[in-house]
């Protein structure tokens, strides 16, 4: 997914990013767009045009963003009309545009996140990051984790379904203790298996940190 | 409890970003000298642990309401607290990175509230909780009441950084709000807490992390470990009563004195409110007191129910006690 | 080197950290080229065994007690000897001690029982290029054996795919490219035919009898067993019970069942 993306910037625009670069243009597209003044609709419209076109470029599904981004603006919502309520420039235009402004920052700089992880994928991101000085430890259990995620989702997912296959109430409303033990159980599992991945490592002669493949962080 | 970008201001985010950088750094440095290799596996699979445990929902029956761990406390009970913060880094930060949840720029400030004060202050609460009770039942009680404490003060952590970004004259109303919404958070964390932890001891007990006691310990020793354990409770109960004192503050230096001077949060003056935007003042002050009765009430049922769910230690008899029983 | 056993294990013994004996004495050897396999109930000891041969058990333990047994000269019964772990395992004549680990763990390859315990990294080929690359061997020259041993499993063209898009069968082989990566002169295989489909089983079989290597194979699949091992090492309660030609061991039913196992279906029409 995130190669193909990758693959397809590469051909529309004929450069090759660095990944340090994609990485670093990410928070300074977002210190940006936060410290836009607030209540201003045309630089945000022109921060809007480029995010756009980096979004057109990556090959994200639009739709993707769009409901993550409702997803997480109920939450967000309460707090923009909180901030909202402390801002000078209510006294001006009012708490409406406030709030409006506030919303479209949080969603721009969403969005570029979003965007760029979705094009470099998470385990480029830690390779660039490591090549911007993330130390070693971090960076080594990011890409375990990375690699586990997916693992250990699915064994909670299958404990999930064995728990209601055998569960005679009704509904999702699984008993306090009952979930606590399954994860419990987990955090065994996920422990032991921390330690058979230790071993696997240890058996193919590792010395504390993952090793690069790539010559640099650009492919 | 994800701040988004766009809620702090320039300033708190250059405060808490440099101080969580430092937090980090400060822990990396710790890990990289401990037993390294295990503790990057363990620490990798354990924030994917994490993720997979939050797609557990736990229901509080009557209402629609559902939540699930948070994880801070438990990451730091099993792995230790520098671990146990770096795992919830790593699971901040794939979280921001991957689902938008908590904004990049805010990442320094929700690594602070529940990294720093998660893993580290609940880790200090836990240890002093369960030196002092001792055996499985320290361990259980201690794990829960850190689950509780931490969870509090990280919001009140958010609730200075919002009142530091230009909010000051409402900090004690947000304090006041945020310790109410997390109290019931706090209970859910609490008890989750408790009952994986539980679960641990009776099937693993060897998994918690504990680093060697030091040896024969003095009491002058136990009361220096025990000491910032007993500071972030105070800080903790302060928490739920400094709002009580509301029309009488308007600050920063105020919130961090009742922070160390917890005793002295208790009554306060009623003095008419110096500032103009507390058009909240009537709701206010029930709001205060109800906050108060919350955290009190709450702190009381965390420990209440940590002594019943140890119950289960004590009555089977037939449990082969944990090496555990010997360390304390 | 020739002239010594590829493994060769004396008296070893293993008590888990919680006190069960794992286990209890066990002796034997093989020359270099055999293919060996090792059968026996579930709990016999077998898991426990090969993470002895390239030296993850008895682990840190043995580090310190070696270190406590070095300063206090005390003579010790052989029981205990053992349970601290002075070398009862050579291979190749080489002692398992921490400064031959290196040596040890670069001949030895083991492949594990849960593919997803081998496979940590985010990309295949990563993966496999983990081991050379650990070695000390230059990056491209990593990428290049990697993508060798990924033609040998047949897996060249998913060398850029997260390992958890892979099916089951090929997360396996993945596994064997990445300790073939290794060039190991000794392959320890535990179960590598358990949850393969009747294909992927094949033709993990098939790759097995390719390998020019000192093979040891713990598993339950005794069709296999005739297959590709001329001889048998049974265990069971962390002690050998029989050691022997295969198609002579597999055969007794008497000791089979004892040991819960079963014969195999094909020499069943023999008796």
């Amino acid at each position: 997914m995130s190669s193909d993306a990758a693959a397809r910037i590469s051909i529309r625009t004929r450069y090759r990013l660095d990944d340090r670069v994609i990485l670093l243009m990410m928070p300074a597209f977002v210190c940006l767009v936060v410290l836009l003044p607030v209540g201003q609709a045309r630089p945000l419209a022109a921060a809007g045009v480029v995010l756009a076109f980096a979004v057109g470029l990556s090959g994200i599904d639009p739709a993707v963003l769009l409901r993550r981004w409702l997803g997480l603006t109920a939450v967000f919502g309460f707090l923009a009309v909180m901030v909202a309520l402390g801002r000078p420039e209510r006294a001006t235009l009012g708490l409406g545009p406030v709030v409006a402004s506030i919303l479209a920052k949080n969603a721009l700089a969403l969005t570029a996140v979003l965007t760029t992880v979705h094009v470099l994928g998470l385990p480029r991101i830690v390779r660039a990051a490591r090549a911007l000085g993330l130390p070693d430890v971090p960076a080594s259990s990011l890409l375990v984790m990375e690699r586990y995620r997916h693992v250990l989702g699915e064994e909670s997912a299958r404990m999930l379904r064995a728990r209601r296959a055998r569960s005679f109430r009704r509904g999702r409303n699984l008993d306090w203790v009952i979930l606590s033990g399954m994860i419990g159980l987990l955090f065994v599992r996920s422990f032991e298996r921390g330690e058979r991945v230790h071993a696997a490592m240890l058996a193919r002669g590792w010395n504390g940190s993952m090793p690069e493949l790539e010559e640099d962080s650009r492919r | 409890m994800h701040i988004p970008d766009g809620v702090l201001s320039t300033g708190t985010l250059l405060a808490t970003g440099i101080s969580a950088l430092g937090g980090a750094s400060y822990a990396f440095s710790r890990l990289e000298k401990a037993r390294k290799e295990k503790t990057v596996v363990l620490m990798g699979t354990m924030s994917a642990f994490v993720f997979a445990a939050q797609m557990v929902n736990f229901t509080l029956f009557p209402f629609p309401i559902s939540g699930h761990l948070i994880g801070g406390v438990l990451a730091a009970v099993m792995l230790g607290p520098w671990a146990g913060a770096t795992v919830i880094g790593i699971v901040l930060v794939v979280q921001c990175l991957l689902a938008g949840d908590g904004g990049l720029l805010s990442l320094g400030a929700n690594f602070l509230n529940m990294g720093l004060i998660g893993c580290l202050v609940g880790f200090v609460i836990y240890r002093t909780i369960r030196d002092a009770i001792g055996g499985r039942t320290g361990v259980l009680i201690g794990s829960m009441a850190a689950a509780w404490f931490s969870v509090i003060l990280a919001s009140a952590a958010f609730a200075v950084e919002f009142a530091a970004s230009g909010h000051w004259s409402r900090l004690l109303d947000t304090l006041a709000w945020m310790a109410l919404v997390h109290t019931g958070i706090g209970l859910g964390e609490a008890v989750i807490t408790g009952l994986v932890v539980r679960f641990v001891l009776m099937v693993r007990p060897d998994l918690i992390f504990d680093p060697k006691p030091e040896g024969n310990e003095t009491a002058a020793g136990w009361a220096r470990r025990a000491a910032p354990g007993g500071l972030a409770i105070a800080a903790g109960i302060a928490v739920f009563l400094a709002p009580l004192a509301s029309p009488y503050a308007d600050g920063l230096e105020y919130v961090s004195e009742k922070l160390e001077i917890p005793m002295n949060a208790g009554p306060s003056v009623e003095v008419p409110a110096p500032l103009p935007d507390y058009e909240f003042k009537a709701l206010g002050d029930s709001k205060s007191i109800a906050t108060a009765v919350a955290g009190l009430v709450g702190t009381l049922v965390v420990f209440g129910v940590g002594a019943l769910m140890s119950r289960v230690f004590t009555s089977k008899a037939s449990q082969p006690e944990s090496s555990l029983e010997d360390v304390v | 080197m020739s002239d010594h056993p590829a493994i060769q294990v004396e008296r070893l013994r293993y008590r888990y950290p919680d006190g069960r004996e794992a286990l209890r004495g066990l002796d034997f050897r093989i020359e270099s080229g055999e293919r060996v396999a090792l059968v026996g109930p579930n709990g016999a000891g077998k898991s426990t065994l090969l993470l002895h041969l390239n030296g993850i058990l008895p682990g840190e333990d043995r580090r310190s007690s070696l270190h406590s047994h070095t300063h206090t000269h005390t003579r010790t019964t052989e029981d205990e000897r053992s349970t601290r772990g002075e070398p009862a395992i050579r291979i190749g004549g080489l002692a398992i001690v921490d400064r031959n680990l290196p040596e040890i763990r670069r001949r030895v390859g083991l492949l594990f029982q849960d593919p997803d315990d081998q496979l940590f990294c985010t990309s295949v080929i990563e993966d496999v290029a983990f081991g050379p690359l650990n070695l000390g061997v230059s990056r491209s020259e990593a990428r290049r054996i990697a993508i060798e041993c990924l033609e040998r499993v047949s897996l060249a063209e998913h060398a850029d795919r997260a390992p958890h898009h892979l099916s089951f069968g090929e997360r396996k082989r993945a596994c064997l490219a990445g300790i073939l990566a290794c060039r190991p002169a000794i392959l320890v295989l535990d179960e590598p035919t358990a949850n393969l489909d009747p294909r992927g089983r094949r033709r993990f079989m098939a790759l097995i009898a390719e390998l020019d290597a000192t093979i040891l194979i713990a598993t339950h699949d005794l069709e296999m067993v005739l297959e590709l091992c001329p001889r048998t090492i049974l265990l069971d309660q962390g002690r050998v019970v029989a050691d022997g030609p295969s198609p002579r061991l597999l055969s007794d039913q008497d000791l089979l069942e004892a040991h819960g196992l079963e014969i195999p279906y094909s020499l069943r029409s023999r008796l």
